[in-house]
């Protein structure tokens, strides 16, 4: 029954995550439920303060939630809020744009 | 209804949702990539295990008639050194994983394929150093963790000296070189 329900759910535009680490402090906190909207850049390009989901460019199975520092087409520079404590693209470069998951639009 | 209220509804919503199906964790994460790492907590921990085996055997077993007070002493020091045998040959395998799983990429493997064997022999040693008084195990641990503290700064371009470690486990240490 909750495999049938989270199948469903993943097919939503609009994805539930929950926070863990601090990088993001104190914008986003560790344990805070936000939601993504996955078709944010579907037809634009992420623009520079926009909060993210990315794929872990060190870690495909990880998803990392940073700020959009600069964008083209192509490419996407991310930060963390905390500097002291975000490992983002000043240590892994910019990150395919397809890499990109989604956008914050909300906090639950 | 309020806008404010309505909100409460939705995020109730959503949180009743998230206990049935919890959500996925994103990570905004330091997780510390520190790069600092260093084989050499490994070898100490490995040197300790051998000091631990020579000190449980030169330890002169009381006689059958000697005094309470002299066997309380004799399995007083073999607790304690069974004990800090225990915990740094656990301490060994803890070190040598954290830089395996942590530090060691795949390109780094090519360059030296014995890297898992040595590991795997570092893990099935340590326990092996745990499982009995076996000074040869002890040896044999150190020597793999030294070979893997010698793989270790070849992927960083710096050479090894082994030197006498001047401790009282007696052996060698692997140094970076220069």
């Amino acid at each position: 029954m909750a495999a049938l329900l989270r199948r469903l759910l993943d097919l939503l535009p609009v994805i539930r995550y929950r926070v863990e680490g601090e990088s993001m402090s104190p914008a986003y906190s560790p344990g805070d439920r936000l939601l993504i909207n996955r078709l944010a850049y579907v037809a634009r390009t992420p623009r520079p303060g926009d909060v993210v989901v990315l794929r872990d460019p060190e870690d495909p199975e990880r998803l990392l939630l940073k700020r959009v520092e600069r964008a083209d087409g192509k490419q996407v520079i991310v930060v963390g809020d905390n500097l002291d404590a975000s490992r983002d693209s000043r240590r892994f470069g910019p990150v395919r744009r397809g890499d990109v998951l989604g956008k914050i639009i909300a906090r639950y | 209804m309020t806008l404010s209220s309505m909100k409460r509804l939705i995020s109730n919503g959503l949180r009743s949702l998230d206990r049935l199906a919890p959500p996925a964790t994103v990570h905004a994460h330091c997780d510390i990539p520190c790069g600092i790492y260093d084989p050499h907590l490994a070898q100490i921990a490995a040197h300790t295990v051998v000091r631990m085996n020579q000190l449980i055997n030169d330890l002169a077993i009381p006689d059958a008639g000697a005094p309470k007070a002299e066997r309380d002493r004799y399995l007083n020091s073999l607790g304690r050194y069974v004990a800090v045998k225990e915990e740094h040959a656990e301490l060994v395998k803890k070190e040598v994983r954290i830089i395996w799983g942590d530090y060691f990429k795949p390109e780094h493997l090519e360059k030296f394929p014995d890297l898992h064997t040595t590991v795997w022999n570092i893990m099935k040693l340590g326990s092996k150093a745990r499982q009995n008084v076996d000074l040869q195990a002890a040896q044999d641990l150190l020597a793999e963790v030294q070979k893997f503290a010698e793989a270790f700064w070849a992927t960083k371009g710096v050479s090894t000296v082994r030197q006498p470690s001047r401790q009282t486990s007696g052996g060698e240490l692997v140094y970076p070189a220069g």
